[in-house]
């Protein structure tokens, strides 16, 4: 074996290429072991314990680089010396760290871009984005802590100049067929959707897919885009561009009930084109949206299906849907009633996804005598600890209170296990919902982490004698990354009751706690 | 793009974009000639006679302790070479026919402000939790490389030399924790044992005390002390470059990252934190990495949190 070493005195290169020069010694013929190191006192222990320590390198500096070789002959190690010499001897190329782009500027990576998607700290994002809106670039402002003034002037900006400002914390957009952030694998079509709800437009534009319906566009707007004080500025400029364009021919919108005023504009722009347009304020009014000449869709679910219908899908009404899933529900929810012991009476609702907790509250406010939420419809019934339920229950677990410190349960269900093993102790629990978002961005096998606790808390009521019940909704398609198929499957196995849509399982879960006729 | 003229004698003239605020201070002072120290694809350095360093890089870099972001792509300074002359004036920098125009540039703060975060030190504590799921879930792959990677994983290291190079840091890490104590000899041993070692141009150990500065600036009651205490044993046995880092570190300076780090903790959003750890991890090979284990690696040990499947 032969050592042997090269010291190139004060010389510096970039932490990148040395560890490329050694990945590419170590790998030529008899070479045994390479180190490629900074001559300092520390690093003279390593190579002695590695045995590449020359006499020489006690010369050197911390300054001072050093190539070591480990080889099986003299001329192995010299070839490799000289490779070494002559790889530090040319430029040094620019480095690649596994990304494509090192542009650490917008203003950098402009040329050739036409939207930026910003994600950094919200004290720095509203400067990033006006960076991009200053170069012309339409934006997705994923951060959120951005204050409302900076929101509506960058919003103001981009409307004046042509430009869409979608954000802040805006976590959900389909543009030219491209899913941006937490967005699922659904075709092209020619529904437009405008939200301002990241989890309802994943909702929609999932079921539209399982209807065999594609989406044009799906653009977001930030949570607070209808507020008063922001005016529905992305919302209105959302709409127009639908409105103007050819491959949009049914329009979906899609937030919780808005401000009056900002309604009223909206629904003002909505009149503006004879495009049809299904109109969903999540339990909102819809006697102003029939006004305008718009069709007003109580729940996620109805807007899905009111747009297909519009698209020419062949579909009985949506009356006619509704009153067939309802007898089905029923006759569902009273097999499963069938199971419960003698005291299990509330249901749970644990929910990932904000919107999907909306929707079911206004589903359950008209079958259930009040439920108790940390987002609840009605203030009297807004929970004192959002960490432990009472009665029938809805617990939006991406709420700030739970995720400070915590991953948002999209992305990590540790939480919401703990939570349903919580609820699952309770012995007047009768059945848990739980929605599952799946798509891009999103934890990449929610069932292969759900499943086994839904089987650990099913067995654990049914060792105390009881039947637990669990439902779940799936908003994905085949196409996501997490396979609808597949997750359906494995919560199935583990005894999940599977509903079609949020708004189903919401249906169901009431129907099996509700037992009554409903209007 | 950029802001580039040619004056008269092919003197190419670039605008700074922003500079450190230390770096501004220093250059208020008279002119002083200074030489260059490395250069790189994106960063040449430059050093003054009384060793102070100052970094010129390309806006695809960060801002940091001593830089000075200049207004050009990368590849800026290819045509210079080491010991090149340099002069350093108020409102501009000359070498080699490079002239940086340093009026206009933003003056940049490295300092975070150290009293508004351990005034939230209750918070950052429960955010460290998800801090430390996040790279020892999502961000493993990325901090493989990294020669204290077995702190956080079970895996071992691939790399022999970093295997050597581990085994003669676990001592010095334990060392390190004891020193936080109180046990001033024992932060001694550590720092000793840490300064220089590894793979790097400024090597893995010295990024790991970075990473143990920072961490004491948040929550060590006397930083300041403890902080010299480190830097003015490891200093002296490191390359001139590191001992940089080191001393601004020690002064409580960081570069952008961990500015962006240390914002996502204060305010406990994940999302954020995810975006800060990969832009931490992508500055050098592993220098990213190798600082954020150092802070995260004290972080656990003082038991603060505690990660959730433990």
């Amino acid at each position: 074996m032969s050592t042997q070493c090269l010291i190139k005195t004060s010389e510096y290169h970039d932490s990148i290429t040395l560890m490329q020069i050694a990945r590419e010694l170590v790998q030529l013929p008899g070479v045994v072991d390479v180190a490629v190191v900074m001559a300092t006192e520390a690093n003279r222990a390593i190579l002695r314990q590695a045995g590449l320590l020359r006499p020489e390198i006690d010369a050197a500096t911390p300054n001072d680089l050093v190539v070591a070789v480990l080889a099986d002959s003299d001329d192995h190690a010299e070839r490799a010396l000289y490779a070494a010499e002559a790889r530090l001897a040319a430029r040094d190329e620019p480095h690649k760290t596994g990304s494509s782009c090192q542009l650490r500027t917008i203003r950098a990576a402009a040329r050739g871009a036409n939207l930026a998607i910003v994600s950094v700290a919200g004290q720095y994002a509203a400067a990033e984005a006006w960076e991009a809106l200053k170069n012309g670039l339409h934006v997705l402002l994923f951060s959120d802590n951005v204050s409302i003034e900076d929101e509506i002037a960058l919003k103001r900006y981009a409307v004046e100049h042509g430009l869409l400002m979608m954000g802040a914390d805006c976590g959900t957009a389909i543009l030219n067929g491209v899913a941006l952030c937490f967005a699922n694998a659904v075709p092209r079509g020619s529904v437009g959707l405008v939200a301002a709800s990241g989890t309802g437009l994943q909702e929609v534009s999932t079921l539209l897919a399982r209807l065999g319906v594609g989406v044009s566009q799906g653009i977001g707007t930030g949570g607070r885009d209808l507020k008063e004080a922001v005016g529905g500025l992305t919302m209105i400029q959302g709409l127009k561009a639908l409105q103007a364009d050819p491959g949009t021919r049914v329009l979906v919108l899609i937030s919780k009930p808005p401000a009056q005023a900002v309604a009223e504009r909206v629904l003002a722009q909505v009149r503006q084109s004879d495009k049809p347009a299904v109109v969903c304020f999540l339990g909102g009014d819809p006697s102003p949206i029939v006004q305008a000449g718009a069709i007003p869709a109580r729940t996620l679910q109805e807007a899905a299906y009111l747009a297909a219908a519009e698209i020419g899908h062949d579909l009985s009404s949506l009356d006619q849907m509704l009153e067939r899933e309802r007898a089905e529900l029923k006759a569902q929810a009273e097999m499963l009633r069938g199971r419960l012991k003698t005291g299990q009476r509330y249901l749970r609702g644990l929910f990932s996804g904000g919107t999907l907790a909306s929707e079911a509250l206004v589903i359950w406010q008209e079958m259930l005598d009040g439920v108790w939420s940390n987002v609840p419809l009605d203030p009297r019934f807004k929970l004192a600890d959002a960490a432990h339920s009472r009665g029938h229950c809805a617990v939006d677990l991406g709420e700030d209170e739970f995720t400070v410190g915590r991953p948002h349960p999209m992305l990590d269900h540790d939480l919401r296990i703990r939570r349903l093993l919580q609820e699952a102790a309770d012995p007047e629990v009768a059945v848990i919902l739980l929605d599952v978002v799946l798509g891009y961005g999103v934890h990449p096998d929610p069932a292969g982490e759900l499943g086994p606790a839904i089987r650990e808390a099913r067995q654990r009521a049914a060792r105390d004698g009881r039947e637990l019940i669990v439902v779940a909704s799936i908003t994905g398609t085949e196409g996501d990354p997490q396979q609808l198929g597949r997750q359906v499957r494995a919560l199935e196995e583990a005894g999940t009751v599977i509903a079609s849509c949020n708004a189903a399982a919401a249906r169901l879960t009431g129907y099996v706690v509700a037992g009554k006729e409903l209007p | 793009m950029f802001t580039e003229r040619r004056a008269h004698n092919s003197t190419r003239r670039i605008t700074a974009r922003s500079l450190s605020r230390p770096t501004w201070e220093q250059l208020q002072r008279e002119s002083r000639p200074a030489r260059v120290l490395a250069v790189f694809e994106h960063a040449c350095d430059l050093i003054a006679p009384d060793g102070s360093v100052i970094a010129l890089v390309a806006t695809s870099l960060d801002d940091g302790p001593f830089h000075i972001v200049v207004d050009a792509a990368p590849g800026i300074f290819r045509a210079l070479r080491r010991d090149i002359p340099a002069l350093l004036g108020r409102d501009a920098l000359w070498l080699a026919g490079l002239q940086i125009d340093l009026r206009g540039a933003r003056r940049w703060e490295p300092c975070p402000s150290w009293g508004t975060l351990r005034a939230r030190r209750q918070t950052i504590d429960h955010t460290l939790s998800y801090l430390y799921t996040f790279c020892s879930r999502m961000a493993i792959r990325q901090m493989r490389d990294s020669l204290f990677f077995p702190l956080l994983h079970a895996d071992g290291l691939l790399d022999r030399i970093d295997q050597h190079g581990f085994s003669c840091a676990q001592s010095a890490v334990e060392a390190i924790r004891q020193g936080w104590n109180g046990d001033r000899p024992a932060l001694q041993r550590g720092a000793a044992a840490l300064a220089g070692l590894g793979k790097g141009l400024t090597p893995a150990g010295d990024d790991f005390l970075l990473g143990l500065l920072l961490y004491a600036w948040l929550f060590h009651p006397d930083p300041q002390t403890f902080c010299t205490d480190v830097v003015d044993i490891a200093a002296p046995r490191t390359t001139t470059l590191s001992a940089a880092f080191l001393r601004a570190g020690a002064r409580g300076e960081c570069s952008a990252p961990w500015h962006c780090l240390f914002d996502a903790l204060s305010c406990g959003h994940e999302g954020k934190i995810a975006l800060a750890v990969q832009r931490l991890l992508d500055c050098g090979a592993t220098s990213g990495a190798d600082s954020l284990l150092g802070f995260l690696h004290i972080a656990r040990s003082r038991r603060l949190f505690c990660p959730p499947n433990a």
